[in-house]
């Protein structure tokens, strides 16, 4: 494996009797990236954190955190994690939480003004003294970001990070997760907010029923094929003739201005189609590029998936 | 696991349990100084000797302290693995670089320090209350050794406690540790309907074996025993009914109980350390 692997699994896997949770996963996420986990619920996500964290014991394969064996103690102290059930003691005060999971890293308290900036980065500053006990679902959800980032962690597992977040909260979120990026710190994220991966991660995984259906730069899944809605008062047949290379079979759609088509073309070849048209008297009202959303790929990805286990059975 | 220690105890005291647990307590003493002081103008009636009916209200008190303590120790304890997993608590302790068998140990220790303040204060309470109002037990009464074995109860009761709680629920857990109880509370006071050497053999197999699969009531008996030994001499054995100390146990059988915590707990480390969570 690379020096520069944060998270390295080979064929991990985890069964409860006849049932798979994880099957066979094999993932290197790099040093300082931002790595994403896509599945659909009961894909196994959080079963394959809670491998990686020590919560669950892994039925088969090897794992290895920051180049270190899981059950080295060492590098547990170097990993910070939100679980997705979250729930901290209701009678503790965050300042007094914080400085029990320090006590716990064997690490000193934090005073009151370090605690307080940790409180801040989550949205939390002010609410030190209180007692946990009167936090709402968001607010501890916000705590238990701080908890996880309490003993400075070189690597991040983040469970659903912003599920019980609203919009302002999901948005510090993001700035903290820009903040880490910059620190360099690695951060592993289980989410179904795809908009969450789209923006934030350098690569995504796909898991579903426990196995790993792709790995990739997100990039590589958004643009899979270059494609472009294009904006028209009608089409002739000569003129539908003219941009036949390109133009996408049963495309056509009859909009209030006219009729939209779609092509398939890079963007390098797209003055070609424009000046092909404009050539047939077409007049072309707007060109936009068609963007394969996470969330499309996703689905596309699955039902596939979905649809090659029903071929099979 | 000294953090394990403070940050249990800071949860037990901060919760109302010591709390509604006090009050019950002060509750209990009332009615208890209101019978006893009863009693005390009735004694002798009987035609015993003067300290009968003194051990006998000692008795009675001490085995409802041990209800008492028993209870604390089964509640306070009964959701403390797999409720705090069920819920989330403990979720992002675990991962924490802290062998598991050390939070299960500070819970242990932070409760046990507890339930023991309980059980000193119902125990002392109750004797202070009895000998102030027949002035018994005396000097030469082992209440030192009884306190103990007293507090020793907690200590027991906490770890089969903890043990149940690595995987049943709160309420499964607490239902079964309070069967055990019962069930050695049950071998225990059958063994005390007829004593020495009228005790059929059945009862004396059956009491044994209750005895040692859960070694609260032998020490329950011990204390018992230790209380109030120059008193308890003078009295016929089956006057004390299901609340005497027979048979009284041996140093030996103290010395099972201890090592039997010591196996409970290390089965309970050994499970909660292979458990997935």
């Amino acid at each position: 494996m690379s020096a520069a692997s944060a998270v390295h699994t080979l064929s991990l896997a985890k069964h409860y009797g006849s049932r798979v949770a994880v099957h066979d996963v094999s993932v290197t996420v790099r040093a300082g990236e931002i790595f994403g986990l896509l599945g659909p619920n009961g894909a196994g996500k959080s079963s394959f954190v809670k491998m990686l964290v020590g919560l669950i014991r892994p039925t088969a394969g090897q794992a290895r955190l920051l180049g270190r064996s899981l059950d080295d103690p060492g590098v547990r102290g170097q990993l910070g994690y939100l679980p997705e059930l979250f729930r901290y003691p209701p009678w503790l005060s965050p300042y007094e939480l914080l400085n029990y999971h320090r006590a716990l890293l064997q690490r000193p308290a934090l005073g009151r003004a370090q605690a307080d900036a940790l409180l801040d980065r989550v949205g939390l500053l002010g609410r030190g003294a209180h007692r946990i006990g009167s936090f709402s679902k968001g607010m501890q959800q916000r705590l238990g970001l701080a908890v996880a980032l309490v003993g400075d962690p070189r690597l991040l597992f983040l469970d659903e990070p912003t599920s019980a977040l609203d919009p302002l909260g999901r948005h510090q979120v993001h700035e903290l997760l820009k903040a880490l990026r910059a620190e360099g710190v690695t951060v592993f994220l289980n989410s179904h907010l795809l908009a969450d991966m789209e923006t934030f991660c350098d690569r995504v995984a796909l898991l579903s029923h426990g196995e790993l259906l792709h790995i990739g730069a997100v990039s590589a899944a958004m643009s899979s094929e270059p494609r472009f809605h294009v904006a028209v008062d009608a089409l002739s047949p000569a003129a539908r003739a003219a941009i036949a290379p390109w133009l996408m079979a049963d495309s056509e759609l009859p909009t209030v201005t006219g009729l939209r088509v779609t092509v398939r073309v890079d963007r390098q070849q797209l003055p070609a189609v424009h000046r092909a048209l404009v050539a047939e008297g077409v007049a072309v009202y707007e060109v936009e590029p068609v963007t394969t959303h996470l969330e499309e790929w996703f689905r596309s990805m699955v039902e596939a998936r979905g649809a090659g286990g029903r071929g099979a059975e | 696991m000294a953090v394990v220690v403070r940050f249990t105890l800071v949860e037990i005291l901060r919760k109302r349990l010591v709390l509604v647990a006090a009050l019950v307590a002060l509750l209990f003493f009332g009615l208890y100084e209101w019978g006893i002081s009863e009693l005390a103008h009735a004694r002798g009636t009987a035609g015993l000797p003067p300290e009968a009916v003194a051990v006998s209200v000692l008795y009675v008190g001490m085995f409802f302290s041990y209800l008492m303590a028993a209870l604390f120790s089964v509640f306070s304890m009964a959701g403390a693995i797999r409720g705090e997993i069920d819920d989330g608590t403990l979720l992002a302790v675990l991962p924490r670089p802290v062998p598991r068998w050390k939070i299960l140990a500070g819970k242990w220790v932070g409760f046990g320090i507890v339930g023991s303040a309980y059980a000193t204060c119902l125990a002392g309470g109750l004797i202070l209350l009895v000998h102030l109002t027949f002035g018994y037990p005396g000097a030469s009464a082992s209440v030192v050794a009884a306190w103990l074995a007293f507090m020793g109860l907690v200590w027991i009761i906490g770890a089969v406690t903890l043990l149940g709680s690595v995987g049943l629920s709160p309420l499964s857990n607490g239902v079964a540790v309070m069967g055990l109880f019962f069930v050695a509370l049950l071998g225990g006071s059958l063994m005390q309907i007829l004593p020495g050497a009228a005790l059929p053999r059945a009862i004396a197999v059956f009491g044994t074996i209750t005895r040692l699969l859960f070694p609260v009531d032998g020490v329950y008996r011990w204390a018992l025993y230790e209380v109030a030994s120059r008193a308890v001499a003078q009295v016929p054995p089956a006057f004390l009914g299901p609340f005497g100390p027979w048979p009284v146990p041996s140093l030996a059988f103290l010395i099972y109980a201890a090592a039997y915590t010591v196996g409970v707990l290390a089965l309970a480390s050994w499970l909660l350390h292979r458990r997935d969570v």
